[in-house]
């Protein structure tokens, strides 16, 4: 009997999706389910607009009107009092960061074996803003650092790398993936962690 | 014994969410003694969803999943929730829910207005339909005009400046000692905060 896959879509760049990791993996391990990772590139500037700010936090440009700067304010607060509650760090950033390298990371890792530690250390370092993931050599130096193949990352993230990323993101967005996190468990879509209770509901019932 | 807490709890005649989060606030109130000051909020649903004939795709596949969400969750409370067919203006029956409250009928009002909305059967925005569901609430319906035209404005209008200066964004929105708690889903984290008071 095959087991239940649970799909899971996650962006680095989503300070929302590192805080489900914990959960889902969880989850995963006590219902001996497949867990199949995803990566999902969010367009931050098309829904929230986009600003830069300097160390200081002011506004160094900004395209983003009133209503988009309250819901900004009010998902840093939400996810600074989860993070607190949970010893994590998440560290504001200062401008929106192209996550595409460091998705295609996670594919090139998870060809290779375990994704795991490459996909934690890149979740907890970017929140820590140790980690420039929009820069290929780095990306690289933490595959290495997980025990995969950084050196052939260059050729993997110019070819069939690219490839593999944009056919993905083509065919989360016809399965009506909008959001990260997500999750799909028997063509039954849910947005954000708040829902894994409900994906549990549904593992038990089957 | 110690004032029980205040609970700010912004809704919209509208909102799906808003609806489903009636019965659970109560119960947190219930359990935890605390006192909910709703307050009714009309969104502009076309800056947060974008107007019908602008949507993009990925606004179009987020209202789709945001009307299943909210149908799921609407199954164990046993509410129905059909998505409306296009966006309204609830200025006027959120003015209704303000008006309702001061003579104290605000359950009843909401639980007729919102069940009759998620069913299609009610324009949010006509002022008749309206102070028929008043009166269905055992609320005197003489005053509505005059407050639909005149205080219930300047009431709704005070209501979202001071919303939007505490940084409400969305509704519902609860807030407790200055700490915004958007949606349901964060009812969990607001019934610890206040266990922890």
């Amino acid at each position: 009997m095959t087991r239940p896959v649970l799909t899971h879509y996650f962006d680095y760049k989503s300070s929302y999706a590192y805080l489900a990791q914990e959960a889902t993996f969880a989850l995963a391990e006590q219902y001996d389910i497949e867990l199949v990772l995803v990566p999902y590139t969010i367009d931050i500037p098309g829904y929230l607009g986009s600003a830069r700010v300097d160390a200081a936090g002011n506004v160094l440009e900004e395209q983003r009107n009133a209503h988009q700067w309250r819901r900004v304010r009010y998902m840093y607060m939400d996810c600074r009092r989860e993070a607190n509650r949970r010893g994590l760090t998440i560290r504001g950033t200062h401008k929106i960061f192209d996550s595409a390298i460091a998705n295609i990371g996670y594919l090139h890792a998870r060809r290779q074996g375990d994704f795991r530690p490459y996909h934690d250390r890149v979740f907890e370092r970017f929140w820590k803003r140790e980690l420039d993931i929009e820069d290929p050599r780095a990306i690289a130096a933490v595959l290495d650092e997980s025990g995969l193949d950084g050196r052939g990352f260059a050729d993997f993230l110019a070819g069939p790398g690219r490839e593999e990323y944009d056919r993905l993101q083509a065919e989360a967005i016809a399965a009506g993936v909008f959001g990260i996190p997500s999750y799909v468990f028997d063509g039954e879509l849910f947005w954000g962690a708040e829902r894994l209770p409900r994906v549990r509901e549904r593992l038990m019932s089957r | 014994m110690s004032e029980p807490s205040t609970v700010i709890a912004y809704i919209d005649l509208k909102s799906p969410y808003s609806y489903l989060a009636l019965t659970p606030a109560r119960h947190l109130a219930w359990d935890c003694g605390l006192t909910l000051d709703w307050r009714p909020l009309s969104l502009d649903l076309n800056e947060m969803v974008g107007a019908v004939t602008e949507r993009s795709p990925r606004q179009v596949a987020k209202l789709k999943y945001l009307y299943m969400d909210a149908r799921r969750l609407a199954e164990p409370q046993g509410l129905t929730i059909r998505a409306p067919k296009q966006v309204y203006d609830s200025t006027v029956a959120n003015i209704g829910m303000l008006y309702a409250q001061d003579q104290g009928a605000f359950f009843d009002y909401t639980q007729i207005a919102y069940a009759r909305f998620f069913d299609r059967a009610l324009d949010p925005g006509d002022a008749e339909a309206v102070t028929a569901i008043l009166a269905e609430a055992g609320v005197d319906t003489a005053g509505f005009a005059a407050f639909l035209a005149g205080a219930g404005q300047t009431r709704l209008a005070a209501l979202a400046e001071e919303a939007l200066a505490q940084g409400v964004f969305g509704v519902p929105t609860f807030i407790h000692d200055g700490e915004l708690f958007w949606g349901t889903d964060r009812l969990p984290l607001l019934r610890a905060r206040l266990e922890n008071a």
